[in-house]
């Protein structure tokens, strides 16, 4: 089995996601990855996604939303003026997204080094990440240190309006893992990130009404440029019996925009028919504080507005199952080389008050994944 | 409280290069996929992506970890 | 930013020389010291030591089925064995499953059987013995049993160095 010190395995791995909820969202995602091993020391690593985004529910909203929608940089003169149907974010409620990566991994005695380029676009998206990461084992490969650095750089440019603006992100991460014995492992995370740029939605739409004055007018979401985010995680390890393990794990976050959360989460595996099934069992809780400028509705225009769920106080849940079986307890497949995997999870979402759009406070959706890990020599 | 932080992380770090407990022979436990942190990297980021997507909070979710220590 | 990038590699290179320090304070375990005797039982019943063997060139190799390179390893050193089995030399080879169905499983699902002995050793004494700091580790032992040469993991390229130090010793 892998561990960080090592290149990975020679594998192609193909994943088929998607994702549904009551909101009406529907996304379809395959992706294809591999990694192969070029030299001794020398990794290569590819992947390819594709995001099929289905938002049925969001055409008739912003049928009736952006005929009249101000931005932050005032009436959109495009948006104002036609006739035509807009969807999701231009004319076609569904979105497709691309994102391709190349990576390398190379080992410096029992230094492993990894670098990687992704690049992401949709039609009024684009993305190039740089990630960099370096891992370190000490003291028999019982401690391993690992600083991870990523940059990236955004072009937002929505085809309903004029302007195209940028967004940067520098994140940092350093993991400490430590296996204090063979059956508890323990994992400390500290990550530190700085976003600047245009960091909004453009297409949520703010209605600021104020019944004495009888004003009443939709702008978009007016944030801060810049956001530094923290967080710190926790994680561990215990083996429960020769198959069975349970891992417990708490993040703290906090930012300047007073998003703060607590996450909790348990994952019970067990393993079945000689270690060939792998199945587990998960439930992750989370607690979220709401940003500062967050509000469920505004009377007055305000130096910051937004109206997105994700800045809203809430609590969410999430359940997840999942299973891994080899292929040699397949009867016609027989290949202990390729793995099946398979995983179902139920989110939860409920919001301090309702969402801008949908009028719902609470979000259900559901995932399912299903794909298989061919390993090569 | 930053002296604090940096006092903390390598007071921590220090303490668990102390930690060489488990020998190199010792790892079969360890090399069971029930005692390895993220086995799949690639369904984890799939995971966390769509979660970012709705709350507003990110990073510290931790990295691939564990195995027999082999090679 | 620079200050945590600053303290993490005094860390590292405090980890590296500590480690260094270790070794250096092993003495019986390196390359021109004797290697230690030992006694164990093979996996089909044989009580066998380590002297018997001496006058000859030893590779001591140290697997287990857990292990993913060992299992790379080990189908090379049954064809390094038998390609010189003419010659004075031996492979002792140590498995360390905790349970001896897994070793018998993983040796039962390679096309070659080994012509050399394979000691199970559950409880890891040898290996403790060695001070072994990975799996595999395969050590070569000349004829006058001393260290010659230490190896941990396997990779391709391992195949020709062990075939060239074999060579080298058994002149």
């Amino acid at each position: 089995m892998l561990i960080a010190q090592q290149l990975p395995a020679n594998e192609i791995q193909v994943d088929f996601n998607s994702y549904f909820d009551n909101y009406g969202v529907e996304i379809i995602y395959p992706e294809v990855s591999f990694s192969k091993s070029v030299s001794e020391n020398t990794s290569i690593n590819g992947r390819v996604l594709v995001d099929v985004i289905t938002t049925a529910s969001m055409k008739s909203h912003f049928d009736s939303v952006y005929s009249f929608a101000n931005t932050s940089k005032g009436l959109d003169a495009f948006t104002s003026a036609s006739k035509r149907t807009h969807g999701g974010s231009d004319n076609n409620p569904d979105e497709l997204r691309g994102e391709f990566g190349i990576g390398v991994v190379q080992l410096f005695d029992e230094v492993n080094v990894s670098l990687t380029n992704l690049y992401s676009i949709e039609h009024d998206y684009s993305s190039e990440t740089i990630a960099g990461s370096i891992s370190v084992p000490m003291a028999k490969k019982n401690t391993t240190i690992q600083l991870g650095l990523v940059k990236s750089w955004d072009k937002i440019f929505p085809q309903t309006r004029t302007w195209i603006e940028d967004k940067s992100v520098i994140s940092s991460t350093l993991t400490l893992s430590q296996i204090f014995s063979t059956g508890f492992i323990g994992q400390i995370e500290l990550f530190y990130s700085n976003l600047s740029g245009f960091l909004s939605d453009p297409y949520q739409v703010v209605t600021v009404v104020n019944f004495d004055s009888a004003f009443f007018q939709k702008y978009e979401n007016i944030y801060p440029d810049y956001r530094n985010r923290g967080a710190a995680g926790l994680r561990t390890i215990i083996r429960l019996n020769d198959v069975s393990s349970l891992q417990l794990a708490y993040r703290y976050y906090l930012d300047d925009w007073e998003v703060k959360s607590h996450t909790i989460s348990a994952l019970y595996e067990h393993l079945f028919f000689d270690e060939k099934l792998l199945f587990g069992a998960g439930i992750r809780s989370y607690f979220q504080t709401k940003a500062k400028f967050f509000k469920a509705e505004y009377n007055k225009l305000e130096e910051y507005m937004s109206v997105d769920p994700k800045l809203n106080g809430m609590i969410s849940n999430e359940l997840e199952f999942n299973f891994s079986l080899n292929g040699s307890l397949i009867p016609i497949i027989e290949n202990e080389k390729l793995e099946f995997n398979g995983r179902f999870n139920f989110y939860i979402r409920k919001t301090d008050s309702p969402d801008w759009h949908s009028r719902y406070d609470v979000l259900y959706a559901y995932l399912m994944s299903a794909g298989f890990r061919f390993l090569f020599d | 409280m930053k002296l604090i932080k940096y006092i903390l992380l390598i007071l921590i770090i220090g303490l668990c290069l102390g930690c060489t407990t488990v020998e190199p022979w010792e790892r079969e436990g360890l090399s069971s996929p029930i005692m390895i942190f993220d086995k799949n990297p690639i369904e984890k980021g799939i995971k966390i992506h769509h979660i970012e997507f709705r709350e507003g909070s990110a990073g510290a979710t931790g990295s691939q970890s564990g195995g027999c220590g082999c090679g | 930013m620079k200050k945590s990038i600053i303290i993490i590699l005094i860390i590292i290179l405090f980890g590296k020389l500590n480690q260094l320090s270790v070794l250096a304070e092993d003495n019986d375990i390196k390359v021109g010291n004797s290697a230690p005797d030992f006694s164990g039982v093979t996996i089909d019943g044989r009580e066998m030591k380590l002297s018997e063997f001496k006058g000859r060139v030893i590779l001591l190799d140290f697997w287990a089925s857990w292990c993913a390179p060992c299992q790379k390893e080990l189908p090379y050193l049954m064809q390094l064995f038998d390609d010189n089995d003419d010659k004075n030399f031996m492979i002792i080879a140590v498995n360390i499953d905790k349970k001896i169905e897994q070793a018998q499983k993983f040796l039962d699902k390679l096309k070659e059987k080994a012509h050399f002995p394979i000691i199970w050793d559950s409880k890891s004494v040898i290996p403790a013995l060695y001070k072994i700091e990975s799996m595999p580790t395969t050590i070569f032992i000349d004829k006058t049993g001393v260290i010659r040469y230490i190896h941990t993991g396997f990779t391709d390229s391992s195949k020709e160095i062990l075939k060239q130090e074999l060579e080298e010793l058994l002149k």
